[in-house]
């Protein structure tokens, strides 16, 4: 098991061409807490979540997990440093089963070589009995077993992106990035989602930095919360002291 | 008659080795190619020239020519794999249609357009046979294994791919040249059982026959490419039409249009075929079809 990573970010800034995506960002994620992104739309947030995996490179700034910086590496360098994600459109091996997507996250815990598949070598049998237990162990827990026969982009919704979060676990995170979550969700929905990513962070020693426009959901799940507005950053707090806080309150009624 | 039958399967078999590669590449990794018959014909012509020029042993020569067939393989991966778009099925193209012209245009090596005979025949249906069985159970274990499925999920979502820490350039190029190294083979087996080749073997209607195959058996199956390719490789063979070659391609083209339009996955689509699985589906359909009669009955009733 790993433990929970911080992240800081460093005057970072992030230009499409003429756009200003992010700009001269500082923002520290201490370890093991479940930190809040919020901001309207267009702010930069997703582009945040993209430098961090490696996805786009800064124009200028820094990352760093755990004091190692990100910038420079490639994305499946940056999940295998312990960088988890979702998307805000979801990202399911849309034609294999719920086992099969979460089985397909374990290879980071694979270090046979190509040989040893071939020929089922001890260490293949024992690595892949090991995944295949954590897997199962995964599903359980999230309360997806019963579903694991279902090919991921047949179910509805809300199991897609549990499934999505439940493919980000068994790659055994240091920090999970939730691409607004609760994105099309009613009510109902929304709460049962909390209390989730509140149970994951209870089981997992994991930093959360998640994404959403649903304020029920920030505002209860968030030890702290970052605001973005056009790129920059608006404000940091609690969720009291966001909900208070007049800059924000301006950027968010301003925006409607 | 039956020396006939066994040299129509001895080529179905090779020509299987090779459609088994195009699916790794094809179906199970979802990167399209036009060229494949081009690994083919490196493969063989790789094989006869190390049999004739080096007078290596056949299965030496074979892996000559495998070994030519993946560096060919590797050259337009390192090239192109890393871009966007579709570079890399430009590039199979135009190595399948380099590579014959390249064929052609250097007789004092290749023999040319008039072929290269006098090649040992050391292949049988016995040896072709069991090589492809084996192919099958490595394959089978490789997709049952880390770096298969890293393939099915560059296939599915690449970003997502990515997300969970695949090296998705490693591992197209992996199944690059794991197609490269079973269309090399099956260049070579082809060579020492024909004893000549011509550079019109290798044509781009072979390559598209090779890709088509594939995909009408279902992307993503093994057993569908499997079937596909005993149904379809010998078709010319159960039809007896003399001019069945060039029929092939139109067939071909029905076949694909039939597909696109009632199974646009596939024969099998990424299913695999199991005896359990075909069970299974029979006792669905039979129970629906009582449960109709039942249906029609209370309407009668
Ligand atoms: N790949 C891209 N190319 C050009 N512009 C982009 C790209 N990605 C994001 N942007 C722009 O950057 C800004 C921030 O976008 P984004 O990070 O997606 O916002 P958010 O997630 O906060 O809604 C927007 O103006 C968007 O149009
Ligand atoms: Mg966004």
């Amino acid at each position: 098991m790993s433990c929970a990573a911080s992240l800081s970010v460093e005057h970072l800034t992030k230009q499409f061409g003429g756009v200003v995506a992010l700009n001269d960002v500082t923002f520290e994620v201490k370890p093991g807490e479940i930190h809040g992104l919020i901001g309207p739309n267009g702010a930069g947030k997703t582009t945040l979540f993209n430098l961090i995996t490696g996805i786009y490179r800064p124009t200028e700034g820094d990352l760093k997990l755990n004091g190692q910086s990100l910038v420079g590496k490639e994305s499946h360098e940056a999940a295998n440093m312990g960088i988890a994600r979702t998307f805000q459109n979801i990202r399911l091996f849309g034609e294999l089963s719920v086992y099969q997507n979460l089985i397909t996250a374990c290879q980071k815990h694979l270090s046979y070589s190509l040989l040893d598949g071939f020929l089922r070598t001890a260490k293949y049998r024992q690595q892949e009995r090991e995944i295949a237990e954590l897997t199962e162990r995964t599903l359980k827990q999230i309360g997806l077993w019963d579903l694991r026969e279902q090919m991921a982009g047949n179910l509805p919704y809300g199991q897609q992106r549990r499934v999505e979060i439940a493919r980000a676990l068994v790659t055994d995170p240091q920090l999970l990035l939730l691409d607004e979550p609760a994105a099309g969700m009613n009510e109902e929905e929304t709460g049962k989602l909390s209390e989730f990513i509140r149970s994951i962070q209870e089981q997992y020693p994991v930093t959360i930095l998640i994404i959403d426009h649903h304020m029920d959901v920030i505002m209860s799940i968030c030890d702290r919360i970052t605001v973005f507005n056009f790129g920059s950053l608006l404000a940091e707090g609690t969720p009291e002291e966001i909900q208070t806080n007049e800059a924000v309150i301006e950027a968010y009624l301003g925006s409607e | 008659m039956l020396s006939y039958w066994t040299g129509v399967a001895t080529l179905t078999g090779i020509y299987l080795i090779a459609t088994l590669g195009v699916s790794i590449l094809v179906g199970f990794t979802g990167l399209f190619s036009l060229g494949h018959a081009g690994f083919m014909a490196i493969g063989a012509y790789g094989t006869a020239l190390a049999v004739k020029m080096l007078h290596l042993p056949f299965y030496a020569a074979i892996l000559v020519g495998i070994l030519a067939s993946m560096l060919a393989g590797a050259l337009i991966g390192k090239a192109t794999l890393r871009l966007k778009g579709d570079y890399f099925v430009i590039a199979t193209l135009a190595i399948g249609e380099c590579t014959k012209l390249l064929i052609e245009n250097i007789p004092s090596i290749t023999g040319g357009a008039r072929g290269l005979a006098d090649i040992p025949r050391k292949t049988n249906f016995f040896v072709v046979w069991t090589i492809l069985v084996i192919v099958v159970v490595l394959l089978h274990r490789f997709l049952n294994a880390k770096h298969g499925r890293g393939c099915v999920a560059v296939r599915e979502e690449e970003l997502a791919a990515k997300s969970i820490g695949i090296d998705t350039t490693r591992t197209k190029m992996l199944s690059l040249l794991i197609s490269c190294a079973l269309c090399g083979m099956a260049g070579g087996l082809l060579a020492g059982y024909m004893g000549y080749l011509y550079p019109i073997m290798f044509t781009m209607a072979k390559s598209n026959e090779l890709t088509m195959t594939v995909i009408l058996g279902g992307a993503g199956s093994l057993t569908g490419t499997i079937l596909a390719g005993l149904v379809l490789i010998p078709l010319p063979e159960y039809l007896r039409i003399e001019s069945a070659e060039e029929w092939r391609m139109v067939l071909y083209g029905v076949l694909v249009v039939i597909v696109v339009v009632f199974k646009p996955s596939g024969l099998m689509g990424n299913k695999e075929f199991t005896v359990s699985g075909l069970l299974r589906r029979l006792k669905k359909w039979f129970s629906k079809e009582k449960r109709n009669g039942e249906k029609g009955a209370g309407e009668r009733g």
